[in-house]
């Protein structure tokens, strides 16, 4: 087994380590500010990341060209921002803890996903088209970005499962906050650096292929959220409803996309 | 007048229109754009087909569809913009620019956008070694040399085509580089590298002397065996020139490869001759809508940097 994958089953493993304390928690109910998990996603996410940094130094080149690389570094981005959000959260509270929770779950699924026999993990150089340093901004500000839509999508859920009208408003900051870090990052990356890098590499900064008309799409449904809350001050199910909404079109951006629509993007199998 | 400046301020319908927008856009990526009518006559069911062509979402870039919300999303940016502004400055509220940022940025992209789409011009073309064509603004480009780099196991490293600029007849620039990622850019005017071919050929007799051609990736039927031409390459013997690299397939199996040369025997044929002409695709683009759109992503990116800064704090 190359070093490269004995460092994604190495952080796949610490995923799952690190959901034990939080399960743990969850069925105690402490009130203990267990703090041991977030310091293993850290680490999990870290890992990840050495993932990449192995592979880039295999190819000499930032590896975030193919469908595996971006799964992983996606993984990891989840799990980083998860960390973030329990070491800068003053409270711990469960409502953060159900949002990482559901981060570490989303993390282990795409770890898992980038294991399939159908996903392609060959380490290899980019074609001429990837060979670009706006491209590695394009994908990895787009990935950081979605990593905290991915946490707003489990508040979101768990904002529509809660009850509990104080939790709700916690769950409802969380769901605000990552949309609101979030927006700017992957505004920058999937649509400012896309747009530049198409411009350097095919001479059109905008071309309606399928996959920039989803991120576009996808862009919107979060401009929809922001504008919404921040204007029409409209807070709870309709927010939580559009930041499901937005992660799921994400998704579909990111794999959908590539697989049942065709256009400029469908080298990124 | 009050009543029409209020109904573009007001931020329902951005919201509306947005979702307006998402739906339809959504709906063009699933509808092939561009295919002649007879295509979506084959495609669709007779009640799908008429409501496709006749909503236009067949060409939704193009169609009312795309063009009126669009429009409107546009005006009623630009009067919330304004009308913010104008109120900002009334207040002399020097603090949390960032949305004014966002919206100047969004309404600078669209004008961006509009030039794009009002004067941007594109010329392809494909050039062999020793080519000339020329360019707008009295410029022209001669190929004086390509090279298609390949990895080791056989996929696209780079495509390199170095070009000699002159203008008005006189040298302007020697030995560029024009790779993927790396276009020429001489002011406004930007050549890119798109792709590369082969214009490969056989001249071939019959057993009775007719001529016939067969171009790279032609095949002919020999028996139950295809002949297919799939590649040119030096010939071992460099006194043979250039060989080319035959297919054998039964069906779908593949049954084997050679090489031919002229003279050999093909199929019942004889190969007279054989020849390749490699060319480099470059594309001559210009378009003055990208340096608003450029500016107009910077704003926009700055303004939403600083909101999410100022909204976000010690929220969780």
């Amino acid at each position: 087994m190359a070093f490269n994958e004995i460092l994604a089953v190495a952080g796949l493993a610490l995923i799952a380590v690190a959901a034990v304390p939080q399960i743990i928690w969850f069925i105690k109910r402490e009130k203990t500010n267990e703090t041991l998990s977030q310091w293993l996603l850290l680490a999990a996410g870290f890992v990840l990341f050495g993932t990449i940094v192995v592979r880039s130094i295999e190819i000499g080149f930032p590896a975030v060209t193919n469908t595996y690389e971006a799964m992983i570094f996606f993984s990891a981005s989840v799990l980083v921002v998860a960390a973030i959000l329990r070491f800068i959260s003053k409270t711990g509270s469960s409502s953060l803890r159900w949002s990482v929770f559901g981060g570490t779950i989303i993390a282990f699924a795409l770890v898992m996903l980038s294991s399939s026999p159908l996903v392609e993990k060959g380490v290899n150089p980019p074609i001429p088209a990837l060979h670009s340093y706006w491209l590695v901004l394009h994908v990895t500000m787009a990935f950081i970005g979605e990593a905290f839509f991915a946490v707003s999508f489990v508040a979101a859920i768990s904002y529509l499962l809660t009850k509990d009208e104080e939790k709700r408003q916690a769950i409802d900051r969380i769901m605000y906050t990552t949309i609101m870090i979030g927006y700017p990052i992957f505004t920058a990356g999937a649509l400012a650096f896309g747009a530049i890098w198409a411009e350097y590499a095919w001479g059109s900064y905008w071309t309606w292929d399928p996959k920039e008309t989803w991120a576009l799409i996808t862009w919107l449904v979060y401009t929809a959220f922001l504008h919404t809350r921040l204007v029409m001050k409209v807070k709870g199910k309709v927010s939580a409803v559009l930041a499901i909404t937005g992660f799921l079109f994400t998704i579909f951006t990111f794999a959908g996309v590539n697989y049942l629509l065709s256009g400029l993007h469908s080298y990124a199998k | 007048m009050n009543s029409i400046y209020k109904f573009f301020k007001s931020i329902r319908l951005a919201v509306v229109l947005i979702l307006v927008i998402i739906l339809f856009a959504l709906l063009s990526t699933l509808i092939p754009q561009g295919k002649s009518l007879e295509e979506y006559k084959a495609m669709y069911s007779p009640a799908l087909y008429w409501l496709v062509t006749a909503s236009g979402l067949q060409n939704y870039t193009r169609g009312l569809l795309f063009w009126v919300p669009l429009a409107l999303f546009i005006l009623n940016l630009g009067v919330c913009t304004i009308d913010r502004l104008v109120s900002r400055a009334r207040r002399k509220a020097a603090k949390h620019f960032g949305p004014d940022l966002i919206h100047v940025g969004l309404l600078i992209l669209a004008v961006g956008a509009i030039i794009t789409a009002s004067v941007r011009r594109e010329q392809d073309f494909n050039m062999s070694v020793g080519d000339k064509v020329n360019l707008p603004g009295g410029y022209s480009m001669s190929l004086t040399d390509f090279q298609y780099l390949q990895y080791p196991d056989g996929r696209p490293k780079a495509w390199i085509s170095t070009v000699d600029v002159d203008k008005d007849g006189q040298a302007f620039r020697k030995g560029v580089k024009i790779e993927v990622n790396h276009p020429l850019a001489i002011g406004l005017l930007k050549v890119y590298q798109t792709n590369y071919g082969n214009d490969a050929s056989m001249n071939l007799v019959d057993e009775g002397g007719a001529p016939a051609t067969m171009k790279m990736g032609e095949g002919l039927r020999s028996g139950d065996t295809i002949l297919g031409f799939a590649s040119t390459h030096p010939a071992a013997d460099p006194a043979k020139g250039i060989a080319a690299r035959i297919e054998e397939w039964k069906g779908q199996n593949f049954v084997a490869a050679r090489d031919v040369v002229a003279g050999d025997e093909l199929g019942g044929y004889k190969v007279i001759s054989v020849s390749a002409r490699e060319y480099t695709g470059l594309r001559a683009a210009t378009d003055p809508g990208f340096i608003p759109v450029l500016i107009a992503l910077i704003m926009a990116s700055t303004g939403l940097v600083m909101t999410s800064f100022t909204k976000s704090k010690g929220v969780i």
